[in-house]
């Protein structure tokens, strides 16, 4: 069975959602601070559990946040974990900062010290 | 002299659908501050992690007897006293959690900028393995952004309840 592409409008407190699984491209865009992010990252994480089973030859992950609580950071980290289960194909992660936001580049920066992922920090002035 | 404009203030029983409509009420406001965008972004994340924070708090108790609806509420005021923005949040605490609490927030005023950092990044790792573990990440946060120490009290209400006052200044 083939897995279909993901998409999730976002909302006041939830980011975008777009994984496409013939492409290997996965975006998340906006903000991230809802109270419960399991609820909201739960579904994410079983889709992209069964997308590692049968990944792409190679998957490139952007992400782009204006806010980001703690809550999310947890599942995120959980996320990112499963992605870094594939073996043997290209996975990569580009962390994407708006300029001047000292605090999701340290954002990006932690999470590029606990990941065992090629992940990218990368400055934008447009999303 | 000090001089201290209260920008929201609030109290009563902190709902998920209460959260987020002071977290609009603040962004609207802020948005007619003049203020740099960075120091907006910060005191909303901030404001943010400290509303969830007595969310999530409250939502362990949720059965006890002794945690009545009355001690289910909070207070939350947000101002800025001499140009600086300070979040003073107070919520009801049952005695046996404050030990720990205590320790917690002692630990992380001990540390430094970098001392946050890895504090954070091994809770955060951590908290991955284990997604119901409550690694305190929310309080590590808060203080590696607001730049200063987590100025906390806890008072007795009774035997049982104790209210815990946090004051967090904001570079």
């Amino acid at each position: 069975m083939s897995l279909t592409a993901l998409h999730i409008s976002p909302t006041a407190f939830t980011p975008e959602v777009k994984f496409d699984p013939i492409a290997g491209k996965f975006e998340i865009k906006g903000r991230s601070i809802p109270e419960n992010a399991h609820e909201f990252y739960n579904p994410l994480i079983d889709w992209v559990k069964m997308y590692s089973e049968n990944p792409a030859d190679s998957t490139s992950v952007d992400v782009y946040f204006e806010y980001l609580n703690t809550s999310s950071s947890k599942s995120l980290m959980h996320l990112f974990n499963i992605l870094g289960t594939i073996s043997g194909k290209q996975v990569s992660i580009n962390w994407l900062h708006a300029k001047d936001d000292n605090a999701m580049k340290e954002a990006g920066e932690d999470f590029n010290t606990i990941i065992n992922l090629p992940f990218n920090i990368v400055e934008t002035d447009t999303i | 002299m000090e001089e201290e404009n209260v920008i929201l203030s609030f109290k009563g029983i902190i709902t998920a659908d209460l959260l987020t409509s002071v977290l609009h009420l603040m962004e609207a406001k802020m948005e007619t501050m003049e203020e740099p965008p960075q120091t907006r972004k910060r005191v909303f994340s901030i404001l943010v992690e400290c509303l969830q924070n007595i969310y999530h708090h409250l939502d362990d108790n949720p059965t006890e007897a002794d945690f009545e609806a009355h001690n289910r509420s909070a207070v939350v005021l947000i101002s800025k006293v001499n140009n600086q923005f300070l979040i003073r949040t107070g919520n009801c605490i049952n005695i046996p959690k404050i030990m720990e609490l205590k320790e917690r927030l002692d630990m992380i005023n001990s540390l430094d900028k970098d001392g946050l950092r890895e504090m954070y990044q091994t809770s955060l790792s951590e908290a991955a393995m284990s997604p119901k573990a409550t690694a305190g990440l929310g309080m590590i946060d808060i203080a590696r952004k607001s730049g200063n120490k987590l100025d906390y009290e806890f008072l007795e209400i009774d035997s049982k309840i104790g209210f815990f006052c946090l004051n967090i200044l904001i570079d």
